[in-house]
């Protein structure tokens, strides 16, 4: 019960913790109307690959998807892992510098922005460097605190709800012309920190399509919330759609001034939690593939390279840079691991019988 | 003279209770030696003497020693042991067999009596004490139960100390089972001399504040444990039953909690959580939603909390800092002198941080009221430990809010979190709850 469910926490957590900063603005540009389209059918594609993973994976039980490939040839698994690590530790860098950035924006203006990133990095840092095991566990427990004030901050925005700006419900497929739309693959390749996770626990395919569900819920959430209250032109035109919209929100029995300051403070936590599973699968990664190099030093290089990368992506327009470079290897982590750990899954146990 | 005989010689020049005595008993001259002051000779004799009469002379030793249930064949090297475990030795005059005798023991144990530090509600009043056999005794009184099994060992090498570990044969946990005997069975020549060296003997880091066992003085304490399949441990010479795993739900749930109905212990535990809670972060969060985030508050909120602080000459970091140390003073010296003198520290105390502080513009009027919440519910949490771990890491958490305000403070908490998380008692994740038997 307790290890399923900190799962499922942590693979809600993984995609939520970019759902809401990055990810709605994205959206909200690929297009004008029915964002629940570019949405529903990304999540689907997403599942479709996280079934093909997960089946994969459960053909071998408490092997991870690299002891899967390596009998297939030690070139696979650098074909199919390497560009994974790098697109993890990609993933992590545009987070730091993103979230660093915007933490700076609401709570710290004053305090340099390097001093907030080593924050983030030390914290992860220190995650990565207790595994997985005891970031599951962590999981568990912020989640209890967390999930629950996020979702009542949700909550409190829908009384300003206008439920007209929810049509017109289509506006065709252009969309898939659109390099908005591209950009919001960042978010649905958080799953792939699943091909690790057999060596620490058991995957339950029931608990993860649970998990699945309750985050593309989310997501709808999060991006039709600024929709529904600015209409899609002017939401399309803000920097942080979810945070701008929740600002309007007055609750005046609150101690706080704005919802906001609760509700970033529980995602970023998520943040943090997110940053250190990169870096910890990174370290996986390269301790698999090179055993020479041990797993600490690693992860200990992986930071020290997320604090210097992040001081290189100056700007906002960096960062926007950073994950149209990335997209390619986002595209092809996401296609071709886990079709490819499906295929090698099955071929090897069709040999064995 | 043989070698035994030259070391208890030996044993009598050096030691001012070391006794040999030459004794008439069952028509056997025999010799017996011992620590005079670990047994009471005179009854020991006489019911020795009462025992061996009216029947024939015996032949040997170890005859008469079956007559008077003593323990015949014993190495020199046994009987050396024996004696400074406080044992009666009686051999042969040219000291070539021995037997051991169980004398009467001297009465340097206190009574069974009212538990000092843990207190009942509505519970029975016995507390375990120093004798190892005497705890040992209460718990089989406790729990009458076949499947109640006792495993024995001894530490170190210069100075014995006796361990005895009890659970339920059909509760246990077999995991937490295994990995306790491995601990004490490789750590077996280690001097057990405090609590320290026991948590280092069950794998614990000494990095790390959290013990990883749980003591109790209660008996019935012990034996909810054991029936939630956890491990007992007695050390000899320590008033506690030790408790293996420890989880980190206890620092929460007490046995005495259910003695009470369900609604009103969930309650209770509420509020042990809540007080958790507020001591590590409260004076985190009045740094940062002074010094760093005033912003976050309510207009009003932060106006009232910025005039609380007019007039005082230094940061808010710095004042929580100076008053804490402070209280932390405070209470280690109530904690160290006796009861009488105690209370004159509770008043000068009390009058130093209630009053002169805040007249003399020192420290804020919110700051005392934050101290006292905080103080207070620190000393919720249901073990000593408890309440050490969490004073030691709202300094961490005070620290982190000082330099990045209250995303500091949520990212003490996470870092405190994974701490916790990371940790096992012998074998048993931290955090996880406790579910007996896997």
């Amino acid at each position: 019960m307790i290890k399923p469910l900190s799962l499922a926490v942590t693979f809600i957590y993984i995609h939520l913790s970019m759902s809401f900063f990055l990810f709605p603005e994205f959206l909200l540009t690929s297009t004008d109307a029915g964002f629940w389209q570019p949405l529903v059918i990304n999540a689907l594609l997403q599942l479709a690959f996280l079934l093909l993973l997960l089946i994969g994976l459960r053909k071998f039980p408490n092997r991870d998807a690299i002891e899967i490939v390596n009998p297939m040839g030690k070139l696979w698994s650098l074909i199919l892992f390497v560009p994974l690590a790098i697109q993890f530790f990609f993933c992590a860098l545009i987070m730091v510098r993103g979230h660093s950035e915007l933490v700076s924006m609401i709570f710290l203006p004053l305090t340099p922005v390097w001093l907030i990133t080593l924050l983030f990095v030390i914290i992860a840092l220190y995650g990565a460097l207790c595994g997985l095991k005891t970031i599951l566990r962590t999981s568990l427990v912020i989640s209890a605190f967390c999930l629950p004030i996020i979702c009542f901050s949700l909550l409190t925005t829908a009384k300003l709800f206008d439920i007209d700006n929810f049509f017109p419900l289509s506006d065709g497929f252009s969309f898939v012309f659109n390099r908005s739309y591209y950009r919001t693959f960042t978010l649905y390749t958080g799953f792939l920190f699943l091909c690790f996770v057999p060596t620490v626990t058991h995957v339950r395919i029931r608990w993860i399509a649970v998990a699945w569900g309750g985050f593309v819920v989310v997501l709808l959430f999060s991006v039709y919330m600024p929709v529904l209250i600015y209409g899609s032109e002017s939401a399309a035109t803000l920097r942080f759609p979810v945070i701008a919209a929740m600002d309007s929100v007055e609750l005046p029995w609150l101690i706080f001034d704005r919802i906001t300051m609760i509700y970033s403070i529980c995602t970023m936590i998520f943040v943090f939690l997110y940053i250190s599973v990169m870096v910890w699968a990174v370290g996986y990664i390269s301790d698999k593939l090179a055993p020479r190099i041990p797993k600490r030093m690693m992860i200990i290089l992986t930071s020290a390279a997320l604090f210097i990368g992040a001081h290189f992506v100056k700007t906002w327009h960096n960062v926007e840079q950073l994950i149209d470079w990335t997209q390619p290897l986002r595209l092809y982590s996401m296609t071709a691991i886990p079709l490819g750990i499906f295929i090698i899954a099955t071929l090897r146990k069709g040999n064995e019988t | 003279m043989n070698d035994f005989m030259a070391k208890l010689v030996m044993l009598q020049s050096k030691n001012a209770d070391f006794f040999i005595k030459e004794l008439h008993l069952g028509g056997m001259d025999v010799t017996i030696c011992g620590f005079g002051t670990l047994m009471d000779l005179p009854k020991t004799l006489f019911q020795l003497q009462g025992m061996s009469q009216g029947t024939a002379a015996s032949a040997n030793l170890d005859d008469l020693a079956a007559r008077i249930g003593g323990k015949a064949g014993l190495s020199a090297n046994d009987a050396e042991k024996a004696i400074t475990n406080g044992k009666l030795i009686a051999f042969s005059s040219d000291g070539s067999s021995r037997m051991m005798l169980e004398p009467v023991p001297a009465s340097i144990h206190r009574s069974v009596s009212e538990p000092k530090q843990e207190t009942v509600l509505m519970g029975p009043y016995d507390a375990f004490q120093e004798d190892i056999n005497t705890n040992s005794g209460m718990l089989r009184d406790k729990l009458k139960s076949d499947k109640l099994l006792h495993l024995r060992f001894t530490f170190g090498k210069q100075h014995r100390r006796e361990v005895s570990v009890f659970y339920l044969e059909d509760q246990i946990d077999k995991h937490s089972l295994e990995a306790v005997i491995a601990h004490l069975r490789l750590h077996e020549h280690m001097e057990l001399d405090n609590l320290q060296d026991l948590a280092q003997i069950m794998g614990h880091r000494w990095w790390n504040p959290i013990p990883t066992y749980l003591s109790t003085e209660l008996p019935i304490q012990g034996v909810n444990f054991l029936k939630r399949g956890r491990l007992v441990l007695f050390v000899d010479g320590f008033p506690y039953a030790f408790v293996f795993p420890k989880v980190w739900y206890d620092m929460f749930s007490s046995a005495a909690d259910r003695q009470f109905p369900h609604v009103i212990m969930y309650f209770i535990r509420c509020i042990r959580i809540i007080s958790f809670i507020v001591s590590l972060i409260l004076p985190g969060l009045y740094v940062a939603l002074v010094s760093v985030n005033p912003d976050i508050l309510k207009l009003s909120l932060a106006l009232s909390v910025a005039q609380s602080r007019v007039g005082i000459p230094y940061p808010a970091f710095l004042e929580v800092i100076l008053i804490f140390l402070v209280i932390e003073m405070v209470v280690e010296a109530i904690q160290r002198l006796p009861q009488n003198i105690g209370t004159t520290i509770t008043m000068v105390g009390g009058i130093i941080l209630g009053e002169a502080v805040v007249q003399a513009k020192l420290i804020s009027n919110l700051l005392i009221i934050i101290l006292a919440a905080t103080t207070i519910a620190s000393f919720a949490l249901i073990t000593i430990h408890a309440s050490f771990f969490v004073r030691l890491a709202k300094y961490f958490i005070l620290v982190m809010a000082a330099l990045y305000g209250v995303l500091g403070v949520v990212a003490g908490m996470l870092v405190v979190t994974i701490f916790i998380s990371h940790i096992t008692s012998v074998g048993q994740p931290y955090v996880e709850p406790w579910r007996g038997r896997r």
